[in-house]
């Protein structure tokens, strides 16, 4: 007992700095009980104590903080993400352990074992249920991250003294983000694939070393087999190890300085006399962590638990083709188009935007420095010591720009992949690009696509050029009697040319907004516009 | 001071022969993953001379040393006799690039990077013209070698062997476009 009071008490001769935190180590008095004594008549904390040697190493206090800490009552749900969070990641090592068991990491052969595997996965309820509890548990981490990191620069819980619970949780972001992108790979579709290719390519942007990091990341010029036993590697060893290490840190910080926003909470006067480690009269309305908020993140882990078996059980993970290296239509017959996962879908977006070198450098390597930056400056440069929203403008406005703007280019990233707009009124004077064009693409091009193999009735649809030539029925427009041309009479099903053909074959039929504005703008002449 | 002395020279032996070891492993590190030349990649047959008419935009597949199969495209320059072949992957983010023939362009699916039949950037993000893949056209036969990446003397001496450098005419193609790079 003595011996672990010596550690505060000897801390007491030198002056404090009056910095945050340090309040929690002031002097005990010399008898009081530092104790929880119903704890330490427990027979495991008396085994545990002597085998860890809690009280001989002085890490007694940190074990009773962490049990005793008081906690409000009733807590906003956002503050436990992060216990969410670690229910998510046990649910990703738990399902991964499992998939190892049926998976073969290698892209040498043909079919490539490692999507045959994935493949076989889905040929059984149980395994395919354990593979999309993995799918979808790593979409709902990424989710619930995004949720704790704004919950906790809201609440300004990266300022002093919990610096480095911010860094470690960059760590954490980043081994995430790591994960997501490595584990896509591991089925080999063409999802995987592209997703891959893309993402890496990024590597080659680094000034000097980049062409070189890249290659030493894929092990080839372009994604290749070595590609995926190093992604193999690093998703199952390098970065879950990582991790575990990093959330150890994390979660002993939270032990040490608590939550911010039960901190904000706590009477001043519980503060003042409160020493870490020590068991001091709880205020009302406040619980002990052990059991009761053992107990809620019980609850919180077992709801979340649900939603993921509800969404497993009702929504397989998708799983494209296997990887095709060449992937050009129509050399390729599952041409797959790449498009990213959709938490990249806002970056995706962005790099549309640029025009050539210059841009192109600054989207690709320059936004994503400036972010990383931003956050691992942020408790350094945000010196304004208040936690309450009121008092915190500047910051927050910032956030919610930042907010806004991943939210906004994701949905437009999504929506640019969306198919043909439809249209429910006929326009009047339709542009040839802007509202032909995509119906074109998405309703006829599977046949009428202008490449020699697939070109059905000799018809090229989706240029300008081949709509103006026409098919083997002849000219498709009749700019004379626009009514009476092929297109119009064939996607109306009533052409004498071909009885009892619809267009698109097979296909649901355009309505009739969409065939009028095919047929106006034949009326106008059919400009190339 | 003889016994600070020696311990202090001892120490400054140790020092500079870790540097030495450490920079050896270094060195050998850095010559280690030092990609192959890879244009120097076994040349395969892909076709014969006839294959390839002028105008013509075709799809080969060449597998490199590695075992590894890339697209290529083979060109008839226009305007020059040239079998040109570039590489399928775009110069942004190595999506697979599309021949359209409706516009005479190379489109990427990912962000809208076009391409002239010059294998030039011409709208988008790319930052620079498709890599080239070596060509070699012998009694009718038509072989292809390993890659030609953009920014290297080879490529640069290919681009004026084909032909296909800055021949790009502004305008050609509808759309806003920029010209942006060094070829
Ligand atoms: S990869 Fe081709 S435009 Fe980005």
């Amino acid at each position: 007992m003595s011996k672990l009071e010596k550690g505060p008490n000897a801390q007491e001769s030198v002056p404090s700095g009056g910095a945050r935190g340090e309040e929690h180590i002031l002097p005990a008095a010399p008898n009081e009980e530092v104790l929880d004594p119903q704890t330490e008549r427990s027979p495991l904390w008396k085994y545990v104590n002597v085998r860890l040697g809690l009280e001989k190493t002085g890490l007694k206090p940190l074990v009773l903080e962490a049990m005793n800490a008081p906690h409000p009552r009733f807590m906003n749900p956002l503050d436990y993400m992060g216990d969410i969070l670690l229910f998510l990641f046990v649910n990703q090592v738990v399902t991964g352990l499992l998939l190892m068991t049926h998976y073969n990491g290698s892209a040498l052969g043909s079919p490539f074992p490692a999507y045959v595997s994935t493949l076989a996965m889905t040929h059984t309820w149980w395994t395919a249920f354990v593979r999309d509890l993995h799918f979808w548990g790593a979409n709902a981490m990424v989710i619930a991250l995004a949720v704790h990191m704004a919950r906790v620069f809201y609440v300004g819980a990266y300022k002093p003294p919990r610096e480095f619970q911010w860094l470690s949780g960059l760590i954490l972001l980043a081994c995430t983000i790591g994960l997501a992108l490595s584990g896509y790979l591991l089925p080999w579709d063409q999802q995987s694939y592209w997703a891959t290719q893309v993402a890496t390519a990024m590597v080659k942007y680094i000034p000097f070393v980049g062409h070189d990091l890249l290659f030493f990341l894929r092990g080839c010029r372009y994604t290749c087999a070595s590609t995926l036993t190093l992604f193999f590697a690093i998703h199952v060893v390098l970065l879950p190890l990582i991790l575990v290490l990093t959330i150890g840190l994390h979660v002993l910080l939270v032990i040490i300085h608590g939550q911010v926003d039960v901190e904000a909470r706590l009477p001043e006067e519980y503060k003042k006399k409160h020493r870490f480690g020590q068991v001091s009269d709880f205020p009302k309305g406040f619980v002990p962590f052990w059991p009761n908020i053992v107990a809620n993140i019980a609850l919180y882990s077992a709801g979340m638990a649900l939603v993921l078996v509800l969404i497993a059980a009702n929504k397989a993970a998708p799983l494209t083709a296997q990887a095709n290296y060449v992937n050009v239509p129509p050399a390729v017959a599952a041409y797959y188009r790449p498009l990213p996962v959709w938490y990249f879908l806002n970056f995706y977006q962005i790099l549309k935007i640029a025009h050539g070198s210059l841009e192109d450098h600054l989207l690709v390597l320059g936004l994503p420095l400036i972010i990383v930056v931003a956050l691992v400056l942020l408790p350094f440069l945000d010196r304004n010591p208040s936690h309450r929203a009121k008092d915190r403008p500047i910051a927050l406005t910032v956030g919610a720009l930042f907010s806004i703007g991943v939210l906004y280019y994701t949905y437009a990233g999504w929506k640019s992949e969306q198919p043909a707009p439809v249209i429910t009124k006929a326009i009047l004077h339709p542009s040839y690009q802007k509202n032909l064009l995509p119906i074109f693409n998405t309703q006829c091009t599977p046949c009428h696509t202008g490449a020699a193999s697939s070109d059905l009735a000799n018809f090229q649809i989706n240029t300008y050029a081949g709509i103006m030539k026409g098919g083997t029925l002849g000219p498709a427009i009749n700019v004379k009697d626009p009514a009476q041309s092929h297109i119009i009479l064939l996607l109306e099903g009533k052409d004498p040319a071909a009885p009892g053909l619809t267009m698109p074959l097979g296909g649901t039929p355009l309505n009739q907004a969409q065939i009028q504005t095919i047929e106006n703008w034949i009326k106008d002449g059919a400009p190339n516009n | 001071m003889p016994e600070t002395g020696r311990r202090s020279f001892v120490l400054g032996v140790l020092g500079a022969v870790g540097t030495l070891i450490a920079l050896g492993y270094a060195f050998v590190a850095e010559r280690f993953m030092l990609p192959p030349p890879e244009s120097a990649s076994t040349l395969q047959k892909v076709g014969t001379s006839q294959d390839f008419q002028p105008g013509d935009v075709k799809l080969v597949v060449y597998t490199g040393d590695g075992g590894f199969p890339d697209g290529v495209y083979m060109v008839r320059v226009p305007g020059s006799s040239a079998l040109a072949a570039y590489d399928e992957h775009c110069a942004h983010l190595q999506c697979p690039v599309q021949w359209v023939a409706g516009t005479q362009t190379f489109d990427c699916p990912c962000h809208g990077s076009v391409y002239s039949i010059q294998g030039t950037n011409i709208a988008g993000p790319a930052p620079h013209p498709l890599n080239y893949h070596t060509v070699v056209e012998q009694n009718g036969e038509v072989y292809v070698g390993g890659i030609v990446p953009w920014g290297t003397p080879q490529w640069q001496a290919l681009a004026v062997k084909w032909g296909t450098t800055g021949a790009w005419v502004p305008g050609a193609v509808p759309g806003t476009i920029r010209f942006s790079s060094k070829a």
